[in-house]
C-alpha cells in the first residue's frame, strides 16, 4: 500500500512538477550526472516540459507518439508509423533539434530526425524546450529542442524491467531494461524492439492501409565511474528500422526504408574547487537505404559520420554569477547514391552566463560564433530572464537570434542540390506566465518568430528542383499548458491539458504554411484508486492546409484513447497489466492528407519488476 | 547561347512594333491573319444563325462545350482531378469526376483521351485508367489490371494503347499494353524500348500505325516505336534525337517530333531538335537542330497556317512559322509555362497552362497566336498537365 502510494505522488509530482526547478548540477559531482547539463543550467527564461515515464509508457510505440499527446508540437505522419516530422511553433521540419545526452543528432541529410526512428523507452529523461537554442545546440534549434537524456546516476540500484506489449494489427512490442549501480560505478542496458503489421482498416472505405508493416530494434547501454574529483561516463545507442512505406487512398506502394544509426559518447569530467571541466568525445553514424521497389534489390542510400570533439569549462565565480565556455568541433562525412562525397568542419565557441541578481531575478546570456563553414558563419546570441514575482506568479523572458544550416542534401543532392546556399536564420522573442496555486499550475507562453532566407525546393524554369534561400516566414502564437490535481481518500485524479494557438505566415504568399494546425488540444485525465489506475487521452487537432495557396486542408478531428491498468501486489515478482484501446470512438481521421490513421485499436502489455 | 541573343532582338523588334502600330494594323504584318480575317467574317455570319440550331439540339451533359484540363494533383499522397471550364458561361468547375461520382480520380493524373461519347483518363501512379462519359462525366469502367505506370493511351477501331513505364527504374520492363474496348481489359502487352510516353495512331492507311514516343522516362532514350495496329507487333524503331518529348501532326503520314535533347545535369548535355517522321517508309528528316543548353519541349502547330509551330524554351512560349529561315521565330511570350495545347478551330487559341509552385492551384492562359495577345485565363487544379476540347 505505502509502496503503491510512493509511486502514485511520484508519478504525480513529475506531472506537477514546477517547471522552474532547477538542478544545480555544475557545483559538485551529483549522485546524477546527465551529460546535458545546459539545458537546465542555463535556461531560466525557457519553458521546460518534463515528459515523465509514466506518460512515455502511455503511448510506447513511438516518440511522435509520446509527444503527440503530450505536447503542443505537431506532427505530420506520413501515414502510421511512417517517416514523421515535427513543427514546433509553426517551424518547418528542420528546425526542431533532437539532442541526444546533449548532442543534435538531426540526420546531417535531411536536416531533421525522424520521430518514428527514435525508441521513446530507451531513456531515462525525455524534456520538450521550448524557444530557440541555437547558442547553445547548433544547427536547427529554432522551434524548440527535444532532449533525450540517460541520466548515470551513482546511487546502489538493482533493477530489472520487462515489459511485452501485443495488440491490434500484430503489434509486438517487448522492453527490456536492466541496472546495475552503487557509489562508484553505473551501467544499464536496454533492448526496445516493435513490430506491427500495421494493416488497419481505413474507415469507411473498402480499403486497408496496405504495405504499412514496420519493425525496429533499440539497443541502449550507458555506463558510468565515479572517481574522487572526476567521473567517466560512456553512452551509447544502436538503432535499426526496417519499413515498408505504406500506400495511400489513392496510390498502391512498394517501397522500403531501412534506417540505421549508431551513436557513441565518451565525457570525462573533473572538478577543480569552482571549476568543472568536461571533455567529449562522439561519433554519429547514420544510414538510410530506400528500395522504389521491395522485391527487388535496387536501393539508394545516404550516410553520414560525424565525429565531434567538445570542451566545457564550467566555472561558479561566486554564488550569484556562474559562466561556462565551450569550445566544440565536428567533422561530417557524407555520401550516398545522390549525394557525392563531401565534408565538413565546424569549429563553435560558446560563452554562457547566468547570474542571479536578486532572490526573485536573474537573467542569462549565451553566445556563440562559428568558424571554419563555407556558409556565412553565423554569429547567435539568446539573453534571457526569470523574474519570481509572487509566490504565485513568475515571469519569464527570453529573445534569441538562430539558425539551421543547409543540410548535405540541399547542398549537394545530384542532381538540383545548391552548394551556394546560406543558413536559414530566425529571431525570435518569447513571453512566459506561470501561475501555481497549490495544486494547480497554469503556464501560458506567447511567441513571436521571424525567419529568413528559409531553404525551400521549387522548380527552376528548366523543371528541375532546386533549393534557394528563398522563403520567409512570420510566426506567433499562445501556448496554455495547466496541469491540477485532487486527492482524496485513496482516490488521487490528475489533469493535464495544453492548448496552442499558431499562426504561420508565409510572408510571399500571405498564407498559412501548409501541415500547421492553428489550434492543438491534449488532454489528459488520469485515476488512480489502490491497484488501479485508469486514464483518458484526447487530441485535438485543428484543419492543416496542405496547398500553399490554402485551397486544399485535412480537416480537423479529435481521438480519444483509454486505458486501464492493474499492479498484482507480490513482494518477489511485482506485476502489472494493462490493457489500451486506441481512438475508442473509432473516428476516421488523417494526420497527412489522403493518408488515413488507424480505427480503433486494443493494445495489451504485462510489466514484471525485479 | 548565339541564337538566345538573337531571339532576344527579335522579340524587342516585335514588341516596339506593337506599341507604336495600330493592332489592326499590325496583324496585318502576319500572314496567317489572312485566313483568320475571313474565318472571323464566316463566324459572324454563321454564329449568328447557330443559335437557333442549338435549342434544338439535346445537350449531351454538363460538360459539353468547353475545355477539360487534367491537374495532376499534388506529388506523394492525394488526387489528380479534372477541371472544366465552360465556353458559353466563362465558369470553370473543378473536381468534376470527384463531383459527379463521390470518389477520387486516382493519384497523379497524367493524361486523357476523348473518343466518341467516352474519355479515357490514365491515371499514372494509381495504375489505372478510369473511363467516363466525356459529357456527363459518369464512370463508366475501370481498368487496373495488366497496368503499371502508365502514362498515355490512344485509341483506334476497338483497341486501346496505352504506354507503361513499369518499374522506373528498369530499363528493361517498358510495355505497350493492348486494351479491348469492347470488355475493357488488358488482352495483350508488347514489350518496347524504356521510357515510353506519348503515343499516337497515323491516319494514314485506315490508323494501320501506332506510334511511341520514347522520352526515356528518369532516364534518356531517342527512339520512335512503330506497332501494327493489327497484329500487335513492333514493326521498327526509328532513331531520332535525345529525348522526343511531343509531336505535331503535319500530314496523314508525317509527323514532327520535338526532341529536348539531354539535359546539362545529365552530364552528357545534348542538343535540341526536330525531326520530321515520314511514316510512309519510316525515314527521318533533321529540320531544326538547337543550340546546345536549348532544351525545347511541347511542340504544338497548326501546318494550315504557314506552318506555324509554337513550342516552349524554359518555360516561355516560341512562336515560328515552318523552318524556311532561322528567323522565322515571331515572338516569345515569357512565362514559366508546363505545357501547350493548340485548338486550332475556326480560331487558333493557344492554352498554355501554369503549375506554379506545384503545389497550388494552377492556371491556364489562352493566348491568341493570330494577334499575339492573352485573350483570357482561368484558375485550375494542381499541376495542370493537359488541355483537351470537349467540343
Amino acid at each position: 500500500m505505502k509502496n503503491l502510494f510512493v509511486f502514485i505522488s511520484s508519478f504525480l509530482l513529475l506531472c506537477a512538477t514546477p517547471l522552474y526547478a532547477q538542478l544545480d548540477s555544475i557545483q559538485q559531482l551529483d549522485e546524477v550526472i546527465i551529460n546535458d547539463i545546459r539545458l537546465k543550467d542555463y535556461a531560466e527564461g525557457y519553458k521546460l516540459t518534463n515528459i515523465s515515464d509514466t506518460l512515455i509508457k502511455m503511448n510506447s510505440a513511438s516518440l511522435t507518439d509520446v509527444l503527440r499527446y503530450n505536447s503542443t508540437i505537431y506532427f505530420k505522419e506520413n501515414g502510421y508509423g511512417m517517416v514523421s516530422s515535427a513543427s514546433f511553433r509553426g517551424t518547418n521540419a528542420s528546425q526542431t533539434a533532437v539532442i541526444w545526452n546533449g548532442i543534435s543528432i538531426n540526420s546531417n541529410l535531411t536536416g531533421q530526425t525522424d520521430f518514428n526512428t527514435i525508441s521513446p523507452t530507451s531513456f531515462s529523461d525525455i524534456t520538450i524546450r521550448s524557444g530557440g537554442g541555437s547558442t547553445q545546440y547548433g544547427s536547427g534549434a529554432v522551434g524548440g529542442s527535444i532532449h533525450l537524456n540517460n541520466a548515470i546516476s551513482f546511487k546502489k540500484i538493482n533493477q530489472n524491467n520487462i515489459r511485452l506489449q501485443y495488440g491490434s494489427f500484430s503489434i509486438f512490442e517487448g522492453n527490456v531494461k536492466t541496472i546495475q549501480s552503487n557509489e562508484r560505478m553505473y551501467f544499464d542496458l536496454g533492448v526496445d524492439f516493435i513490430s506491427s503489421e500495421n494493416d488497419y482498416k481505413y474507415i469507411g472505405l473498402d480499403q486497408k492501409n496496405e504495405n504499412g508493416e514496420f519493425s525496429r530494434l533499440n539497443v541502449s547501454a550507458n555506463t558510468g565511474f565515479k572517481f574522487k574529483k572526476s567521473a567517466l561516463t560512456w553512452n551509447t545507442n544502436y538503432f535499426i528500422s526496417d519499413r515498408n512505406f505504406s500506400g495511400s487512398i489513392t496510390a498502391p506502394s512498394s517501397d522500403n526504408y531501412k534506417d540505421v544509426s549508431t551513436r557513441n559518447l565518451v565525457s570525462w569530467k573533473t572538478r577543480e574547487s569552482k571549476m568543472v571541466s568536461t571533455i567529449k568525445g562522439a561519433h554519429l553514424f547514420e544510414r538510410y537505404r530506400y528500395f522504389p521497389d521491395k522485391n527487388k534489390s535496387l536501393f539508394f542510400e545516404g550516410k553520414s559520420n560525424t565525429f565531434l570533439g567538445d570542451y566545457q569549462l564550467d566555472y561558479k565565480i561566486n554564488n550569484k554569477l556562474k559562466i561556462s565556455s565551450i569550445l566544440n568541433y565536428s567533422y561530417i562525412k557524407a555520401d550516398g547514391s545522390n549525394v557525392s562525397d563531401n565534408e565538413r568542419n565546424t569549429l563553435a565557441a560558446i560563452f554562457l552566463l547566468n547570474h542571479q541578481v536578486t532572490e526573485k531575478l536573474s537573467y542569462g546570456v549565451n553566445l556563440r560564433q562559428e568558424f571554419l563553414n563555407d556558409f556565412d558563419n553565423p554569429f547567435l546570441f539568446a539573453i534571457d530572464s526569470k523574474y519570481e514575482a509572487t509566490a504565485w506568479y513568475n515571469l519569464k523572458l527570453n529573445a534569441s537570434k538562430n539558425y539551421r544550416v543547409p543540410t548535405f542534401n540541399d547542398l549537394y543532392w545530384d542532381v538540383g542540390g545548391n552548394s551556394a546556399l546560406e543558413p536559414e536564420t530566425s529571431y525570435q522573442a518569447e513571453i512566459g506566465n506561470i501561475f501555481h496555486w497549490k495544486d494547480f499550475q497554469i503556464d501560458i507562453n506567447g511567441f513571436y518568430i521571424a525567419s529568413k532566407d528559409l531553404i525551400k525546393w521549387q522548380p527552376s524554369d528548366s523543371g528541375l528542383w532546386m533549393p534557394e534561400n528563398i522563403s520567409e516566414t512570420e510566426n506567433y502564437g499562445l501556448e496554455v499548458s495547466g496541469n491540477y490535481f485532487i486527492n482524496f481518500k485513496e482516490h488521487l485524479i490528475s489533469v493535464n491539458a495544453n492548448y496552442s494557438y499558431t499562426s504561420a505566415t508565409d510572408k510571399e504568399k500571405d498564407k498559412q504554411l501548409i501541415y500547421v494546425p492553428f489550434h492543438k488540444i491534449t488532454g489528459l485525465l488520469n485515476y488512480n484508486f489502490k491497484q488501479f489506475s485508469g486514464y483518458y487521452q484526447i487530441l485535438y487537432n485543428g484543419k492543416v492546409f496542405t496547398t500553399t495557396d490554402n485551397n486544399g486542408i485535412v480537416e480537423a478531428y479529435s481521438v480519444s484513447n483509454f486505458g486501464l491498468e492493474y499492479q498484482i501486489k507480490n513482494k518477489l515478482l511485482p506485476i502489472k497489466l494493462g490493457i489500451k484501446i486506441n481512438n475508442i470512438f473509432d473516428i476516421y481521421y488523417e494526420n497527412v492528407a489522403y493518408r488515413p490513421m488507424p480505427n480503433r485499436n486494443i493494445q495489451t502489455f504485462i510489466n514484471f519488476k525485479f | 547561347m548565339k541564337r538566345a541573343s538573337k531571339i532576344i532582338t527579335i522579340k524587342r523588334t516585335v514588341f516596339s512594333e506593337q506599341q507604336v502600330t495600330n493592332l489592326s494594323n499590325s496583324l496585318g504584318h502576319l500572314k496567317l491573319l489572312k485566313k483568320i480575317t475571313y474565318l472571323f467574317i464566316a463566324t459572324i455570319i454563321f454564329g449568328s444563325c447557330s443559335s437557333d440550331d442549338d435549342v434544338n439540339n439535346e445537350r449531351l451533359g454538363d460538360y459539353e462545350n468547353g475545355v477539360l484540363v487534367t491537374n495532376e494533383g499534388p506529388f506523394g499522397t492525394g488526387t489528380g482531378t479534372i477541371s472544366f471550364y465552360n465556353k458559353e458561361t466563362n465558369i470553370v468547375e473543378n473536381n468534376i469526376y470527384q463531383n459527379v461520382n463521390n470518389k477520387e480520380l486516382g493519384n497523379i493524373v497524367q493524361s486523357m483521351f476523348l473518343t466518341g461519347n467516352l474519355a479515357y483518363i490514365v491515371v499514372n501512379n494509381s495504375n489505372r485508367i478510369v473511363i467516363v462519359n466525356r459529357y456527363t462525366f459518369e464512370e463508366v469502367a475501370i481498368i487496373e489490371e495488366g497496368l503499371n505506370n502508365p502514362r498515355y493511351i490512344t485509341i483506334s477501331g476497338s483497341k486501346g494503347f496505352v504506354t507503361n513505364w513499369g518499374d522506373p527504374f528498369d530499363n528493361n520492363d517498358d510495355f505497350v499494353a493492348v486494351i479491348d474496348l469492347s470488355i475493357n481489359e488488358v488482352v495483350s502487352t508488347i514489350p518496347v524500348s524504356f521510357g515510353p510516353e506519348k503515343i499516337i495512331k497515323r491516319i494514314a492507311n485506315n490508323e494501320d500505325k501506332i506510334i511511341v514516343l520514347h522520352q526515356g522516362g528518369y532516364d534518356y532514350n531517342n527512339v520512335i516505336s512503330v506497332i501494327n495496329r493489327d497484329s500487335n507487333i513492333l514493326e521498327t524503331e526509328i532513331e531520332v534525337g535525345d529525348v522526343p518529348n511531343s509531336f505535331h501532326r503535319t500530314s496523314d503520314s508525317k509527323l514532327l517530333v520535338m526532341c529536348g535533347g539531354k539535359p546539362d545535369f545529365s552530364g552528357e548535355e545534348t542538343q535540341g531538335s526536330i525531326f520530321e517522321i515520314n511514316l510512309e517508309d519510316n525515314t527521318t528528316l533533321l529540320k531544326e537542330e538547337f543550340n546546345l543548353g536549348v532544351h525545347p519541349s511541347s511542340l504544338v502547330g497548326d501546318t494550315l497556317n504557314d506552318n506555324l509551330i509554337i513550342y516552349l524554351i524554359n518555360g516561355d512560349i516560341h512562336y515560328h512559322f515552318g523552318f524556311d529561315t532561322p528567323d522565322s521565330l515571331i515572338e516569345i511570350t515569357e512565362g514559366s509555362f508546363y505545357s501547350l495545347t493548340l485548338h486550332t478551330d475556326i480560331f487558333l487559341n493557344l492554352y498554355a497552362s501554369d503549375a506554379g509552385d506545384f503545389n497550388s492551384n494552377g492556371e491556364i492562359k489562352v493566348y491568341s497566336p493570330d494577334t499575339l495577345s492573352e485573350i483570357k485565363s482561368f484558375s485550375v487544379g494542381i499541376i495542370p498537365g493537359g488541355v483537351y476540347f470537349n467540343d
